[in-house]
């Protein structure tokens, strides 16, 4: 067995600076707040064992995952750990190194043995699991009591609690296999294969009941046609070709076309391209055919004549209506001859009104000035007698000017009156001009245009229609012609568009029988397709995926199982500590012995972990914290008891072990300490006092305590070795 | 014993022998031992993902000649 004498700690973690602690005594107390390096120098134990197994996510630790061993402070130094072992032959020290930032590839390690030897690398890490023979794994669960531990126990959900529980007897791997295998959804997966190939199998029957009645759908319509058994094959679609095509070449010679020649099928694949070539052949002859020319060109032509009928009919009506137009305003209001000399004459009439009205407006400023004139010469006696007749008039002079104005007003007025009712008429009258002008301006647009269509129909007949000529009735003639022409050309191709006729239901009834042997061929492969290279490479393949399947949940059970059967056997090797243990330190009045039994999820397969009292009872419920914590630490100190005769290493490592302890349990705690330190070594971290205090003065073996009083960038940890 | 012998025993146990079992049992424990949980769900994953890839690949091909 090997107890831990010496640790040299530099670079690692929260250590800057190199640090030396004696372990020889066997209790040491690391006591200090937190982060001050106390779980570093655990942690430098730890790594200068395991080096990289400790680190990143395969440890079940969530810290580590992005755990940095290089202190970022250390300057250009290396990371160097080194332990001294004390074993039964003597000192074996343990030197692990590696490069700034944590680099693997500038790891190294070596042992040097009692005799002076040194071994590095691969030699020194055989060495190592030789000596302790302890994976990470055991190391965790039997050795090194981490704080995550603790915590991952404290919580209310049974999921995480069973997996703490797993951790804590170092069963994680299991737990992570088996959960890896859950997430492939492998039978998923296989499932959606098994549901392809069904739907895969459904859409063959399917296919075939389709082809079977697409076949004899088929040939009733083709023996309907007058088609006939024989006919219906390979050999009768050929020489139902040959037929045709042979009728397509005696169509070419009769319509002229001399060197016409059709390509024959010489196998059942190339008809559907015959085909094709006989419709276009057809087509193309019906074309060239003077016949077929002659009468196109007469049905252009009465297009041409009905369409400069619809133009000139058109034309004539829209001149028509301009022409009533103006004719209607002219027999309204005159001519424009008439309207222009009605205007003229009302000028002059407003030029007359305009002098009348200056002379009235001279004249009254006449009588103003002489009524001024008066009023000024005369004297105020005799402004009340008239110099006329010499009597007495009181106020002649003001009447005279009265008199005067009223005279002159209404003269003005009806001047005025007249002059508005002028303005308004000749505004009246410009207005009818401007219409008259504008309906005269369309009559002859729309003359124009009539007349254009009159000579575009005289180009058509080829003739001169003068003003006497009727177009309508010339073009109409001339269509008549033509319809009796027309039927003529009718006539003419209409025994060579029965034979047209015959080709193209000879062609039609060629591609039904395509069909029906093309819809026998497909039946024949569908029939054929479970015994095609692709199928059964499919069914292979299926039948591959479904045996992964059964290989991963054979796997998973037994995973699960081992898993099971590991919990099973740890924990009947560690019930009896554990309870005791359990007592001890919680010594809760109502849970008075602790079982904890595991079973299997039947949801998950994971691992369930039960805890019952001495009494059979569930004590969840009642458990505080401080009794889970009591719980965690009775299982790992129960562990470890369990494994002690077999256990390489002679010393335990608790990290900050009462987090949710009252005094009284952290005083039962270190009473079950006692007894532990009398089979084992022990390494306590903790930040808290009064722990220090109670294992300062009862663990009643020799103890060192370090105090890591306080820590800095560049020096990491300052630690006091206290007496 | 560590995890991969006792499941190895285990398969002994309920007579997965076979060779199909035991080597898809040390895949899976070697791409746990390289990345974890996710190093086995990957592996798996790749495996069953290779044989959908050619079943679908057949499936088409079959299921263009209907």
């Amino acid at each position: 067995m090997f107890t831990l004498e010496k640790l040299e700690v530099a670079g690692f973690r929260g250590f800057v600076d190199e640090k030396e602690f004696q372990f020889g005594a066997p209790l040491i107390i690391l006591y200090g707040e937190n982060h001050r390096g106390k779980s570093s120098t655990l942690n430098a134990i730890e790594w200068c064992l395991f080096g990289s197994e400790c680190l990143g996510k395969k440890t079940g630790i969530r810290e580590r995952i992005d755990w940095e061993v290089a202190n970022r402070n250390a300057g250009r130094g290396d990371v160097r750990v080194r332990a001294t072992f004390s074993g039964s032959d003597g000192l074996y020290v343990v030197e692990r190194i590696a490069g700034r930032g944590g680099r693997r590839s500038s790891d190294s390690v070596s042992v040097s043995l009692p005799k002076g030897e040194v071994l590095e690398g691969a030699e020194a890490e055989s060495l190592l699991n030789t000596l302790f023979h302890s994976s990470f794994r055991d190391f965790m669960t039997t050795v090194y009591q981490h704080q995550e531990a603790i915590r991952a126990i404290l919580t209310d959900e049974p999921k995480d609690r069973n997996d703490a529980l797993d951790r804590l007897l170092g069963l994680s791997d299991y737990r992570e296999i088996l959960k890896g295998i859950r997430d492939a959804r492998v039978d998923s997966e296989v499932r959606g294969m098994e549901s392809d190939f069904q739907a895969f199998e459904g859409r063959v029957e399917q296919s075939m009941k389709t082809l079977e009645n697409l076949i004899k759908e088929e040939r009733e319509r083709a023996l309907a046609k007058g088609l006939n058994e024989r006919q219906l094959n390979e050999t009768g679609a050929l020489r139902y070709a040959n037929e045709t095509s042979e009728m397509v070449e005696a169509l070419a010679r009769e319509l002229g076309a001399g060197n016409f020649s059709v390509t024959k099928p010489e196998g059942f694949d190339e008809i559907d391209s015959f085909m094709q070539q006989v419709r276009s052949q057809v087509s193309e002859l019906w074309a060239q055919s003077p016949d077929v020319a002659k009468h196109q060109e007469l049905a252009q032509k009465q297009q041409r004549f009905a369409a400069l009928s619809g133009e000139l009919t058109e034309a004539l009506e829209e001149e028509q209506r301009v022409r009533t137009d103006k004719e209607e305003l002219v027999r309204k209001f005159d001519t424009a001859q008439s309207m222009a000399k009605e205007e003229e004459g009302l000028k002059d009439r407003l030029r007359e009104i305009d002098e009348q009205m200056n002379r009235a407006s001279a004249k009254a400023t006449l009588t103003r000035e002489a009524i001024k004139y008066l009023t000024e010469a005369t004297s105020e006696a005799d402004k009340g007698i008239c110099p006329l007749c010499g009597s007495r008039t009181p106020e002649l002079l003001s009447e005279l000017e009265r008199e005067w104005s009223e005279r002159l007003e209404k003269e003005i007025g009806h001047l005025e009156e007249e002059r508005k009712h002028c303005t308004s008429h000749i505004v009246d009258l410009e207005a009818r001009l401007e219409d008259l002008k504008r309906l005269e301006s369309r009559l002859n647009d729309k003359t124009r245009v009539t007349q254009s269509v009159i000579e575009a129909i005289g180009e058509e007949l080829r003739r001169k229609i003068s003003p006497q000529d009727d177009p309508l009735a010339l073009l109409n003639a001339e269509a008549t012609k033509t319809t009796e022409e027309t039927k003529a050309a009718e006539e003419a191709i209409r025994t060579k568009r029965e034979k047209i006729d015959i080709i193209e239901g000879h062609v039609a009834e060629l591609g039904t029988i395509r069909e029906i042997v093309s819809h026998e061929r497909k039946r024949e492969l569908v029939q054929r397709i479970r015994g095609t290279k692709e199928f059964v490479r499919l069914q292979d393949l299926r039948d591959q995926a479904a045996s992964l399947a059964e290989a991963s949940r054979t796997v998973r059970s037994c995973v699960a199982t081992a898993s099971r059967n590991e919990a099973q056997s740890k924990i009947d090797a560690a019930q009896a500590a554990l309870n005791d243990h359990f007592c001890k330190i919680a010594d809760h009045p109502a849970v008075r012995g602790l079982e904890l039994e595991v079973d299997e999820d039947s949801r998950t397969g994971l691992n369930s972990y039960t805890l019952k009292s001495g009494d059979g009872s569930d004590p969840m419920p009642i458990l505080s914290q401080g009794d889970l914590n009591c719980l965690a630490l009775s299982l790992f100190l129960g562990l470890a008891q369990a494994t002690s005769d077999r256990q390489a290493f002679g010393f335990l490592m608790l990290d900050d072990p009462t987090q949710s302890m009252g005094s009284l349990m952290k005083r039962q705690f270190v009473g079950v300490l006692n007894d532990v330190v009398s089979w084992r070594n022990l390494v306590i971290a903790t930040p808290d006092e009064e722990l220090k205090e109670m294992l300062v003065q009862d663990i009643t073996r020799n103890k060192a305590l370090y105090e890591y009083a306080d820590w800095s960038e560049n020096k990491g940890p300052s630690i006091e070795r206290g007496s | 014993m560590a995890y991969k012998e006792q499941v190895r025993e285990q398969l002994r146990d309920v007579g997965e022998s076979s060779s199909e079992t035991t080597a898809l049992w040390d895949d899976i424990a070697e791409s746990f031992e390289a990345d974890g949980a996710e190093g086995v769900r990957s592996s798996l994953e790749e495996r069953m993902s290779k044989l959908r890839e050619e079943f679908d690949t057949a499936l088409k091909s079959l299921n263009d000649t209907l």
